[in-house]
């Protein structure tokens, strides 16, 4: 996050008394002062936190002494005001549980306008605390993790972390001891979407609906290509919504990128036929499948609702009924006259010319559904869980898993080589697997540093895959 | 052609005519109603000081101050609601409103702008109104003050014996009892109240202390030295 | 003693306590809401967040809140609500860091249970711990007055 980073701590001003205003003066004051050692970088950022701030906050901007840099955490941002952190500040810039923690409970607050006037949710990452009991208290003994109580730091966001001894026990309920809250993850994406261990009940607490922080706005989307699979570029500038899918065209001259909003992004030979940026849905997109002929596009959102552009034609969905669980996936028939949804819990929903071959529907899963792809026949399909976990059903033949292995983070995407008997899982930290005739061409674990991978997506011959992620 | 227009235009005119009648007879019942709860509009007779009009507050306040409730009853957003009068550390003016009466709008709108008030630290304020069989909830979810307690409780307007709306009940929490009560036609009619409550709690608060005070140095009430003239005093003295 | 009774829950209020039991209305697709209590021996603001935002900040030392958080039927059977009944609390449970949002003075402690088959959170938030003895002992006095119906 340049932003941020490129804003030394000591800049930050004192006090918010006599503070900076009027366009935090340094924008009007730069064009005198560029030659005394301020950069035009300098003055980008500058210009950006001032902007930032209007377009974050901009009545606490506008009305209250301080800078631009400390409106953009929102209030209650100080080490005493007893909040806890944003993950961002305190994982390396990605907004999702540093390892050593797990969601163990989560809120909401109203009508934000971070989240287009919806509910914003938090869920708070609390320490894992081993073998510790703590009777019914839901928390263990201090004692029991590895994490200190302190404040966060090098930006304005400078809750505390590791500090708040509290649960709100909605998310992880088989734990029955966890610690002290090490950060909140905040998204717009309602928790038990978010991470399949969180129920739907839910708690409120509007005190903190302005709390903020400057990693958590916009991110670099990046395509990463391995083997014959060709960089045709990716979207330019900070993106306002997570990348969640990737498809590419079948001859692999290009491919497409869709963001949780329903935007849609085309590169090389890959035609933009529409998307659902702007318009205001009621459960955000979670995968895109391309038509047989390239043509066209479905894109799903978590309710299963299905959009279709181009050549890609509606069979049917699941925005109708009640899901127990959101839908994390999509893969289409070979015929391009059909296409499967899985939930995150392993149901399969079949449509058009998609044959049903069995599900995890009925099982208790140890980790969520995150991924499907089917198999170049038509006949089959894997599905992989989060943990690494495929189930082959049909005339995929199970390769093997990482179920057995204790992944970093999370599987986020996987891709089937053309045989039937191979495929490839991408992991949140961008790590690739490949299992059975699937060559493993490379992994984008050290590319995509900081952020998060979000799906993968291999070449129709199986000569290579691409990785896109968030940065 | 010209006596249709006659007979159209009589018919016209006297419908008018009992139209501005009851309307006249309508604003007149207002007047008097408005007029028995101390809030009348008479241009003749000059409005008198809020701070003597319609407060009952009897000359010895402590021995005639009745006993206050705790109010329960409902929330607008099916919840129950118990808030405490009595037997607390502040003091609450509990405010007996409806949505139907054209007077209490004022104090709806007042009230949604809780920092203009500009009560006392010490008073909370508490909106009261009838259950819900006898109010309309919805009406109230689109007037009722965010800042402020909203019960719908018809138990309590019988408790505080309340008249009619608006009404007005300072309840001093520490003694549990009735400070003051009364209505206004706005909220600084109402406030003028409250002053005049404090004030005269302060009267009954001195008479105590001085009663207080002279039981300790022997003169009990109705002792005959009370009640000694300038000249008795001045004799005795020269004796 | 008053008694406040809504959603399945009845608790009998001390003198001087006020309370409030409600239920948020949903505001997003699958979002389940609960029963939610608030007591305490201070007036209640009327802006209060589930546990206790807006509310803990202009607590006096010698103020308590008690919230009762109800879960869904999801949660049953689940470890963390394995402990059954209401249950009571002891000075040695609060701590200084055991709140959702610590502030200065304040002191705060937790206990997850299932009570007539509903699964809870009991979260209670002491002003100071000069007056904790008199606190824990008037927040045992009120959970025993605590009836959760199934």
């Amino acid at each position: 996050m340049t932003v941020v980073d490129a804003l030394p701590a000591s800049s930050l001003p004192p006090s918010p008394v006599g503070g900076r205003r009027i366009g935090d003066r340094a924008v009007a004051a730069v064009t005198k002062r560029s030659d005394r050692g301020h950069t035009r970088r300098s003055f980008l950022v500058r210009v950006a936190i001032f902007a930032s701030a209007l377009v974050v906050n901009p009545l606490r901007y506008i009305l209250r002494p301080g800078s631009a840099y400390a409106s953009l955490c929102g209030p209650d941002a100080s080490c005493g005001s007893g909040w806890t952190a944003f993950c961002c500040t305190v994982n390396g810039g990605q907004n999702s549980c540093p390892p050593g923690s797990a969601p163990a409970g989560w809120w909401k607050a109203d009508n934000s306008s971070f989240c287009h006037s919806g509910p914003r949710y938090y869920i708070d990452c609390n320490a894992s605390c081993g073998s510790c009991g703590c009777g019914g208290s839901g928390l263990c003994a201090p004692g029991c993790v590895s994490c200190n109580c302190h404040c966060a730091s090098g930006t304005c966001d400078e809750r505390f972390t590791c500090c708040n001894e509290f649960r709100y026990g909605q998310c992880n309920q088989q734990l029955a001891c966890v610690g002290p809250i090490v950060c909140r993850v905040v998204t717009c994406v309602a928790p038990w979407e978010f991470d399949a261990t969180c129920t739907t009940t839910s708690a409120t607490a509007n005190a903190t609906a302005l709390h903020d922080a400057p990693c958590l706005h916009g991110s670099d989307a990046s395509v990463l290509g391995f083997g014959e699979a060709a960089d045709h570029g990716a979207p330019k500038g900070l993106q306002p919504f997570p990348i969640v899918g990737i498809d590419s065209m079948p001859n692999g001259s290009g491919y497409w990128l869709v963001a949780a909003d329903g935007g849609v992004f085309a590169f090389g030979g890959a035609r933009f036929h529409g998307s659902l940026g702007g318009e205001r849905l009621n459960r955000p997109i979670v995968d895109i499948a391309r038509s047989r002929t390239g043509a066209g596009y479905w894109l799903v959102a978590s309710d299963g609702g299905i959009f279709g552009f181009g050549d890609a034609r509606f069979h049917g969905s699941t925005g109708g009924i009640h899901l127990n669980r959101p839908i994390a996936g999509m893969t289409a028939t070979i015929t391009g006259k059909g296409y499967w949804l899985v939930a995150s819990d392993g149901g399969v929903f079949s449509f058009g010319d998609a044959t049903f071959f069995g599900s995890m529907g009925d099982a208790r899963l140890n980790q969520p559904i995150v991924g499907m792809a089917a198999t170049i026949t038509g006949k089959g399909y894997w599905l992989v869980a989060a943990d690494g976990g495929v189930f082959a059903f049909g005339d995929a033949h199970f390769e093997g898993s990482a179920a057995a292995v204790r992944l970093n983070r999370p599987v986020v995407g996987m891709a089937a080589t053309p045989t039937a008997n191979g495929y490839w899982f991408v992991a949140a930290d961008g790590g690739v697997s490949a299992f059975g005739d699937a060559h493993f061409y490379g992994s984008a674990t050290n590319r995509v540093q900081g952020g998060t991978a979000a799906d993968i997506t291999a070449r129709r011959d199986g000569r290579g895959y691409w990785v896109a992620s968030d940065s | 052609m010209t006596n249709t227009v006659l007979v159209i235009e009589s018919v016209v005119l006297v419908l008018l005519t009992v139209l501005v009648a009851g309307l006249l007879r309508s604003h007149a019942e207002i007047l008097r109603r408005l007029h028995m709860l101390g809030a009348g509009v008479d241009p003749d007779v000059p409005l008198p000081d809020p701070r003597t009009r319609s407060v009952d507050l009897p000359a010895h306040a402590t021995a005639a101050f009745v006993d206050a409730a705790d109010v329960d009853g409902g929330g607008l957003r099916d919840d129950a609601v118990h808030v405490a009068v009595i037997g607390i550390r502040h003091r609450t003016l509990l405010a007996f409103l409806s949505t139907g009466c054209l007077t209490c709008q004022t104090f709806w709108d007042a009230f949604g702008d809780a920092g203009r008030l500009g009560l006392p630290d010490d008073v909370r304020l508490v909106v009261v109104t009838k259950d819900a069989h006898e109010e309309s909830i919805s009406a109230l979810r689109s007037v009722a003050p965010k800042a402020a307690a909203v019960v719908m409780s018809s138990t309590a307007w019988t408790d505080y014996r309340v008249p009619g709306s608006p009404y007005f009940v300072l309840v001093d929490g520490i003694a549990g009892r009735v400070r003051g009560e009364g209505t206004g036609a706005t909220w600084d009619q109402v406030k003028n109240l409250l002053r005049q409550a404090g004030d005269d709690a302060d009267d009954a608060g001195r008479e105590v202390r001085i009663d207080r005070e002279l039981l300790a140095h022997g003169i009990a009430p109705g002792d005959p030295s009370l009640y000694r003239t300038a000249e008795q005093i001045a004799e005795d003295a020269r004796a | 003693m008053n008694t406040l009774s809504a959603h399945g829950l009845a608790v009998g209020l001390p003198a001087g306590w006020e309370g409030r039991i409600q239920r948020r209305l949903a505001t997003a697709a699958s979002e389940q809401t609960h029963a939610v209590v608030h007591l305490a021996n201070f007036a209640l603001p009327e802006e209060r967040d589930d546990f206790g935002g807006g509310v803990t900040p202009a607590m006096r030392s010698s103020d308590v809140l008690v919230v009762l958080f109800e879960y869904g039927p999801e949660s049953a059977g689940s470890r963390l609500f394995a402990a059954q009944g209401m249950p009571r609390v002891s000075a040695d449970m609060f701590g200084s860091k055991r709140l959702q949002r610590p502030l200065p003075g304040q002191l705060g402690c937790q206990r997850f249970f299932t009570a007539n088959g509903r699964q809870f959170c009991l979260y209670v938030v002491a002003g100071s711990r000069v007056y904790l003895a008199r606190i824990v002992a008037e927040v045992n006095a009120v959970l025993a007055d605590v009836a959760v119906g199934p």
